[in-house]
């Protein structure tokens, strides 16, 4: 951090002296020009030199088997160029299409190729000096800040210089990134620690510099105990792995830390090693959340229902990764009907266990659950089991997926995620937190498990209402 | 994947290929998931489906295996892979997706095929790229014969 924050210093400094000295010459030396457009009420900026002309244009023509944000084709004189709404693709509100009407167009190009981009207001060409571009600043919330080339004053107006090239190749980016990760953690082979995010403008190599210093000193930092018990407590983050596939990270380790000391206590001192699958159960088992893998109570029903904010969006995505056998998914469209009877519930309810997943769609209800507080979606079938009406079926998509595969989700409103991110190993834990944070809406909210901890540096808040804990976008 | 589409895939792979092997004996191996590139054997033969869903099914096999199929679903014994043996890969690969696209049908969604592509060769990748950037998770079901092994790779999603 140390070299960003000197050369940040330089450029204030030369601003600063810029302003004292000769306020004209820096007025006068303008050798960058960018066009200057609005996204929701804000104002953004891109390069002029890439773009190619700006045009008022509709009735794209739709292509199938495309990502959301791409709105299809248009006919630009006889070429034909992709067009892509970058409110979609950064997850800004779209103001409603009305039928006909022209959007505003900005035709890129990028390297060899052409793009248009649909934003909603253009407003002109602006020049400024190239020295003055200042690095983002994480406050600009919208936009992954990936994307951000850096932030300019103009006319005291405060333009947000997008990077168009990382745009447009943003999936290298993302390939360097993971192939990076992977190595650490083949080579490393540390319990824990996090990964910082990498400036978009340091040069590739010190970035992975940096990372591998925070990763050693992180990894002595994890667990500072006298040697012996965090030696002990080293060999039970393994067992735990090797047993049940949990992963000791920032996620939990405050969790598995003071559950060391309970187990101590349990055990007695020298007997603390997990031998077996059944040690390892015995360790974790108030690890699990309240109704994790089961029908949810009333009472934790009732916790979650308060939690959930107000939203009167038409249709509500929800992300559940994990479902299981599917008790919690049926649980959480419940709630959510109470919740929100206005609008349209869409879960998407994934899980890697093929049986268990496969059978979630047909699940029947005990009595005795079906008599409790879920009586109201409930139907009796022909042959007296009891089931979940219709309205409550169709609501859930159950799917055999691996989260740490790339999904087609929409954007998503609800995070429904508990116990199942220290499932996965440490390298999947940031890769699917990070897909949390693209996925989700500005006001939406993350759930995770009650011993699980998303470290503020990975863009969320936390709030807590209740005895519930949850997240949002930063 | 939705698990609605797993059943009707796996089990009309199963019994179409046994049923047009003349009841010899079929295995199936354990299904898994797979979003990296993956080589294919020798010979490919990929069904692209459209409507509510979009996606694409693929059978791989060997060009060992491939001869040995087209020739116990000809009757004779084909010496080398020509226009008749294609044909016959081809259309086993309509048949199975024809009918898992029925059963779908039945169950409530609208899926429609195109024309089987066959794809022959030696050392050769399907990417895992769909869309723009995003790499497509596939579920593969391996299929043990005694005249080889085929893997059928089906890669669906919702449209949104």
């Amino acid at each position: 951090m140390e070299a960003e924050n000197t050369a940040e210093n330089q450029q204030v400094n030369t601003t600063t002296e810029d302003d004292s000295q000769n306020k004209k010459e820096s007025i006068t030396v303008i050798d960058f020009k960018m066009v200057t457009f609005s996204l929701s009420g804000k104002d953004y900026a891109i390069d002029i030199m890439n773009v190619k002309e700006i045009a008022k244009a509709g009735r794209f023509t739709y292509v199938p088997n495309t990502l959301p944000f791409v709105l299809g084709v248009y006919n630009l004189r006889g070429d034909i160029i992709p067009i892509l709404d970058l409110r979609l693709f950064f997850n800004i509100q779209v103001p409603e299409h009305i039928d006909n009407k022209l959007e505003n167009l900005l035709i890129l190009s990028v390297g060899e190729q052409t793009f248009g981009v649909v934003v909603d207001k253009i407003d002109k060409v602006v020049g400024v000096q190239k020295s003055k571009i200042q690095p983002p600043h994480p406050l600009f919330g919208d936009i992954n800040i990936k994307y951000i080339y850096g932030v300019v004053e103009a006319n005291k107006r405060l333009y947000i210089l997008l990077d168009i090239a990382k745009i447009f190749n943003s999936r290298v980016f993302e390939e360097e990134k993971k192939r990076k990760l992977v190595k650490q953690v083949f080579t490393e082979n540390s319990i824990s620690s996090t990964v910082p995010q990498i400036s978009v403008h340091e040069p590739e190599q010190t970035a992975g510099v940096k990372k591998n210093d925070v990763q050693s000193a992180g990894e002595t930092e994890v667990f500072p105990q006298n040697d012996a018990s965090a030696q002990e407590l080293k060999f039970i983050a393994e067992s735990l792995k090797t047993y049940r596939k949990f992963s000791v990270t920032t996620l939990n380790e405050k969790w598995v830390q003071s559950r060391f000391n309970s187990w101590k206590e349990e055990r007695g001192d020298g007997n603390t090693q997990l031998q077996n699958e059944n040690d390892a159960d015995a360790f974790l088992k108030p690890f699990w959340s309240t109704c994790s893998g089961t029908w949810w109570t009333q009472k934790y029903a009732d916790a979650l229902y308060k939690l959930l904010p107000d939203n009167t969006a038409k249709q509500i995505c929800v992300w559940n990764p994990g479902c299981g056998k599917g008790q919690e998914t049926y649980s959480l469209a419940c709630v959510l009907h109470k919740r929100y009877p206005g609008s349209k519930i869409r879960i998407y309810a994934q899980d890697i266990d093929l049986l268990n997943v496969s059978n979630a769609p047909l699940l029947t209800v005990p009595a005795d659950v079906a008599a409790g507080w879920f009586d109201s979606f409930i139907t009796k079938k022909a042959n007296g089991e009891y089931t979940f009406t219709q309205e409550i079926k169709d609501s859930i998509m159950f799917e055999y997926h691996d989260c740490m595969n790339t999904n087609a989700l929409p954007v998503i409103d609800l995070i429904l995620a508990r116990d199942i991110l220290s499932l996965l190993d440490e390298k999947g834990q940031n890769a699917v937190i990070n897909d949390f944070g693209e996925k989700i809406k500005g006001n939406g909210t993350v759930i995770i498990g009650e011993n699980e901890i998303i470290t503020p540096s990975e863009g969320f808040i936390e709030k807590t209402v209740g005895a519930l804990r949850a997240y949002s976008r930063k | 994947m939705r698990v609605e589409y797993i059943n009707p895939f796996v089990e009309t792979s199963y019994r179409v290929l046994k049923e047009v092997l003349g009841g010899t004996d079929v295995k199936r191996g354990d299904l898994y998931l797979k979003s990296t590139a993956m080589p294919v054997m020798g010979v490919a033969a990929l069904v692209g489906l459209a409507g509510d869903v979009e996606g694409r099914v693929l059978f791989d096999m060997t060009m060992d295996t491939a001869l040995n199929i087209s020739s116990r679903m000809n009757g004779e014994k084909l010496p080398e892979f020509d226009d008749l043996a294609k044909a016959t890969i081809s259309e086993l690969a309509n048949l199975i997706t024809a009918q898992a696209v029925t059963k779908l049908h039945e169950l409530g969604f609208k899926f429609d095929l195109t024309p089987p592509a066959l794809f022959v060769g030696q050392k050769m990748e399907i990417a895992a790229l769909g869309g723009t950037s995003e790499n497509v998770e596939a579920l593969i079901v391996p299929l043990i014969t005694e005249y080889g092994k085929i893997e059928v790779n089906v890669a669906i999603r919702e449209r949104t």
